[in-house]
């Protein structure tokens, strides 16, 4: 399982650059042919009026260039989207309107967030961890912008998937599905903790869980 | 040129609510249309002042939420369609020789229901929960009653389901013509280029819009009863059925325009279009890749096959790119006159490439998975349709507004409104690209407030005003053009298509005579037979 934010930066290290030549390419013959054949009183105008090999050679470029993207894109996919057969860690998420709802059915802790609070989700950095993300209510999406994903938590199905958080620290996290009046509010925080400082926070969690 | 008063006339109530003629049903949408444009726009100056900063109370989110369902649906289902329907119900039949236009009873019904359908979804706030608020597309079951109540959401169903019943009837009756009305001579691949573009439009509304318009029965059915989208793939259901809608008629709002830009480009450099049959070809082929890519507006829901469609969309490159080919090869070796519709044309080139690249961008999973519903996606999208369509649509209206109405804009005031157009448009559209690179969500009524984000958000806005003066420089050329007329004659910019053989405005039967038809540009063709040694031949 590889992480999300190196496939995103790899492809866009890729898409950007032909994008930015392309349009280039576009500006410059355009500004050119302007200038060029801009009004002349008398100018003799072309009456040709197909090049088709040329035009034919020109669309086999484009079909190389869209085969180039296509396969770097397969590439990247298929390991974003791959599910590891043994996660070091599984997680159920659930949206609701209008607050998130994270639990750990293995631990036995349910995080959720209180009044104005976003439910903090805790997370061990560096390891893959299994999401099975889903709804009670509208279509909601799960995102966190930092790890450059996303995915739509959907009423009566269970999506999953798998993300590591590479570094430690706190990531926001926010619902990115229009659902209704609290939209805007509907976040989460990410709280990605060194593996020693996660499993201590565990034990804390359990300890009031049971306490309770 | 001379100047002359305006003649007053009593108004023609039967005519205007009765007429069958193409060209008087064609004006009243366009004039309707151009209307609700100017509506969704000042609902978009409210978007962008709530978005001036980054916590405004200036609406609250359910408010926010209609101003923003309703600009969208205004813009799309109310005004960019059937502009498109209206000039391929004017110009059609006038370009391919036709005295009539095919079935116009029913042409003028699809008029009448764009019109209930507008009214309808505006009627919504009268109501007491107000208008539509679950974004133009209407996902259920965020469109279900408990979630959107009042009848506000019905009467947007109801809206939406008339207007595209309407634009669906209009290009019925101009496939009909493209294919049953054309004149001696006028052979498939000697259509005009805009007819080219207008045949492939309709084609995908015929195919597309039935499935809209049963979508919205089945979505009150919903409402009402429920049972219909409650199954665990019901969601997702719907947003397959409206998507197969939804990506078609994003290039039914695209190709009209296209059309327009190459009559423009080519007439205006004084050369036939470039690269004719590939340009017609690579039409079809979006016309068929159009029907196949819808689920790109899904990756991100995990339940559909992601590399297919990332496929499909990415193919897109190939015929778009074939476009791009004709139109600068038909510049090229041309005499290009840098008039006000060529200025819109070429501006159209530039900044519809901006969409499109974007597009590519988008149409990657894994950098779908970043970017979905961000501002990127808004900026994306408002590059085609606005700084692409709009743009289009304006190179098309100073083109063809000496046809319609026999006199010419005011030139100078053209480029101001060009400018300042162009100005706004990019500085309302680039923003929006770069703070959704950085991660802003759509459909939010506030946002962090960063610097950053709050100054990009605040070009926007001011783009969003330069944007307002340039449509009512717009206006103000028009009100003075049809003031003091500058007569145009019957072929201002030695035309090449038959709607320059007729009188402008055409009369009631469209010609008097036509001249022979042995290419897509007749009337260049008889310039060129009188002056044979003039031209290079390649």
């Amino acid at each position: 399982m590889s992480e999300t934010r190196a496939q995103f930066s790899h492809l866009v290290t890729i898409y950007l650059p032909i994008a930015g030549v392309v349009f280039g390419i576009v500006v410059v013959a355009l500004a050119v042919v302007v200038v060029r054949f801009r009004y002349r009183s008398g100018r003799s105008v072309s009456r040709r009026s197909e090049a088709n090999r040329l035009e034919l050679a020109y669309v086999l470029i484009l079909a190389v260039v869209v085969g180039v993207l296509v396969t770097v894109t397969f590439r990247s996919e298929s390991q974003v989207d791959a599910v590891a057969a043994s996660p070091a860690l599984r997680i159920t998420a659930i949206g609701a309107d209008w607050r998130w709802r994270f639990e750990y059915p293995g631990l036995g802790i349910d995080q959720v967030g209180q009044g104005q609070t976003p439910t903090a989700l805790y997370v061990p950095a560096g390891r893959t961890i299994e999401f099975d993300l889903t709804s009670l209510d509208v279509i909601h999406a799960f995102d966190v912008p930092d790890e450059d994903f996303q995915r739509a938590a959907i009423p009566k199905i269970v999506n999953r998937f798998d993300l590591v958080f590479p570094t430690p620290g706190i990531e926001p996290g926010e619902c990115n599905e229009y659902c209704g009046i609290g939209h805007t509010l509907m976040r989460f925080e990410v709280h990605v903790l060194s593996a020693d400082q996660f499993a201590t926070w565990v034990s804390e969690r359990r300890q009031q869980e049971g306490g309770r | 040129m001379s100047a002359t008063a305006v003649p007053r006339s009593t108004v023609d109530w039967v005519g205007l609510i009765g007429s069958t003629d193409h060209k008087r049903v064609a004006r009243r949408t366009a004039l309707v249309a151009f209307g609700f444009f100017l509506a969704g726009g000042v609902l978009a100056l409210l978007i962008r002042t709530q978005l001036a900063t980054p916590d405004s109370r200036l609406f609250g989110a359910d408010a926010y939420d209609a101003l923003f369902t309703m600009h969208g649906s205004t813009m799309i289902y109310l005004f960019v369609v059937p502009t498109a329907m209206a000039l391929g119900v004017y110009f059609v039949p006038l370009q391919v020789g036709a005295t009539e236009i095919a079935a116009p009873r029913v042409s003028l019904a699809g008029f009448w229901l764009y019109v209930s359908g507008g009214v309808t979804m505006w009627a919504g706030w009268l109501t007491v929960n107000g208008p539509g608020t679950a974004g133009w597309t209407a996902f259920d079951p965020l469109s279900d009653t408990p979630h959107s109540p009042g009848i506000g959401m019905d009467f947007w169903i109801f809206g939406v389901m008339l207007a595209t019943l309407g634009c669906l009837l209009m290009a019925l009756c101009v496939l009909s013509t493209i294919i049953a009305r054309r004149a001696p001579g006028m052979t498939m691949l000697r259509l005009a280029p805009f007819t080219w573009t207008m045949l492939v439009t309709c084609l995908m509304v015929a195919v597309a819009f039935p499935v809209l318009v049963v979508t919205m029965g089945l979505l009150w059915v919903q409402r009402e009863f429920g049972g219909v989208f409650s199954s665990s793939g019901g969601p997702i259901g719907y947003q397959n059925l409206f998507w197969f809608y939804g990506h078609p008629v994003v290039y039914v709002m695209f190709f009209p325009f296209v059309g327009a830009v190459a009559e423009v480009i080519s007439v205006h450099s004084g050369r036939r279009l470039f690269g004719y049959r590939p340009f017609a070809i690579s039409l079809l082929a979006f016309t068929a890749l159009s029907t196949s890519v819808w689920a790109h507006h899904m990756f991100t829901t995990g339940q559909v096959a992601n590399k297919y469609f990332a496929l499909t969309s990415t193919a897109l490159v190939v015929p778009a790119g074939i476009e791009y080919f004709d139109m600068i090869g038909t510049l090229a070796g041309g005499n290009i006159r840098l008039r006000t519709p060529m200025l819109f044309a070429l501006a159209f080139l530039i900044q519809f490439l901006i969409g499109g690249l974007t597009g590519i961008i988008l149409g990657s999973p894994p950098l779908n998975y970043d970017l979905h519903n961000t501002y990127f996606v808004v900026g994306h999208f408002h590059y085609t349709l606005f700084a692409g369509s709009l743009f289009g649509f304006f190179a098309g209206v100073y083109h063809w507004f000496p046809k319609v109405t026999g006199v010419l804009l005011r030139e100078r005031i053209g480029k101001v409104h060009f400018w300042l157009m162009t100005l706004g448009a990019n500085l309302t559209f680039l923003p929006m690209i770069i703070v959704g690179w950085e991660g802003m969500r759509r459909r939010v009524d506030g946002y962090p407030g960063s610097p950053g984000w709050q100054t990009l958000n605040d070009l926007s806005t001011a783009g969003a005003a330069v944007i307002a003066i340039s449509v009512l420089t717009f206006l103000v050329n028009v009100a003075l053009s049809l003031r003091t007329r500058v007569p145009a004659g019957p072929d201002p910019w030695e035309g090449h298509t038959l709607e320059w053989a007729t009188s402008s405005p055409p009369p009631r039967r469209n010609f008097a005579a036509l001249p022979p038809i042995r290419s897509y540009s007749p009337l260049l063709d008889q310039r060129e037979a009188a002056a044979p040694d003039a031209g290079e031949r390649g």
